[in-house]
């Protein structure tokens, strides 16, 4: 489909996989860019990308595993490292914007020197998000299974009763989407660093159009789920 | 079977090393000079040169030693020297295997 968007104007599209997938990120970054979308500085906020119309090109999206995110009144993780963005400006590559745990940075130079050059040592930049994530599943166990049992002092069924049938189906469906969600985030993430050790790159599966509907049928019923919880 | 990270340098972090041997210095300088030593045959891409750094410092093998701006300078320290040496040698001896195995030592 060969739309044709215009110089200057805003536009927004909902990103169709993960944040963790590095590989389709890019793969769905890089072809937007070919029409002539290009991810706008900052783009990503609550979910959705903001892109600006330009002239199509080739262009190069790498994300950049954030190292090191502190605490809420801390800037560790809100902005690259100064010396190193200058050095990529350095390589032609421009820091766009931040999504998640990744950096994103892109080049319109298709020569321009990759910003990771060696596969083990981009490998060792995962085990920080791969960390947090490994965080994440932990929390997740505790909040959905643990907590639960804890606070009913083991009945479960009778709050469920208490509750409402409705109530304690969506509360347990969101659980399930959320947990499965934060297992198979960790699971692909391994999977990833272990691609790049083994194999020296990351790039299987990049093809983002291929799961693209069930990721967005699934983001879609868990936030109906979210929204309609407090209302029953 | 991947190898266990800070035992065996790669490439990159062996030449990260090789440019500090002799003077401090900071990432946009390591990068240069590890183009010029070899020509441009090892890329040195920059999130690959400030994760080694990262990496470097956390395990001592360099240490920061001035901060002007956003440049920071660094300095081998006597540990990185070692880890240095240990893979100059084991690198020497894989040479050595070669020709041996070439001349029908072995």
């Amino acid at each position: 489909m060969n739309r044709t968007y215009v110089p200057g104007k805003t536009y927004y599209r909902l990103p169709p996989c993960p944040a963790y997938d590095i590989a389709k990120t890019e793969s769905w970054l890089s072809d937007l860019a070919e029409e002539g979308l290009f991810l706008a500085k900052d783009g990503f906020f609550a979910g959705v990308a903001t892109f600006e119309g330009r002239e199509p090109a080739h262009v190069k999206y790498r994300l950049e595993a954030i190292q090191k995110i502190d605490g809420f009144f801390s800037n560790a993780g809100l902005e690259p490292d100064e010396e190193q963005l200058e050095l990529s400006e350095k390589y032609s590559w421009e820091y766009v914007a931040k999504r998640k745990d990744f950096f994103i940075y892109r080049s319109l130079d298709p020569d321009a020197r990759e910003l990771n050059t060696d596969p083990e040592v981009h490998a060792l930049t995962l085990n920080a998000v791969k960390k947090r994530q490994r965080e994440a599943v932990c929390t997740a166990v505790f909040l959905l299974l643990l907590y639960p049992i804890l606070i009913t002092r083991g009945c479960v069924l009778l709050m469920t009763i208490a509750l409402g049938t409705w109530c304690a189906s969506l509360g347990f469906l969101w659980g399930v989407l959320t947990l499965v969600d934060e297992i198979v985030a960790f699971v692909y993430l391994k999977k990833t660093q272990k691609c790049l050790q083994s194999e020296g790159h990351y790039r299987f599966a990049p093809d983002w159009r291929k799961h693209a509907r069930s990721y967005f049928l699934r983001k879609a019923m868990k936030n109906a789920v979210a929204v309609l919880l407090p209302f029953d | 079977m991947p190898r266990k990270s800070m035992v065996i340098l790669t490439e990159a972090m062996f030449y990260v090393l090789m440019a500090l041997q002799k003077n401090e210095m900071c990432g946009t300088d390591i990068a240069d000079a590890i183009d010029a030593v070899t020509d441009g045959r090892v890329p040195m891409g920059p999130a690959t040169l400030y994760t080694i750094l990262a990496k470097f410092e956390k395990e001592k093998y360099i240490k920061e030693t001035n901060v002007e701006g956003r440049k920071r300078t660094y300095a081998i320290t006597d540990r990185g020297r070692e880890a240095f040496d240990a893979e100059l040698v084991r690198l020497n001896r894989c040479i050595q295997d070669a020709k041996r195995a070439e001349e029908g030592q072995i």
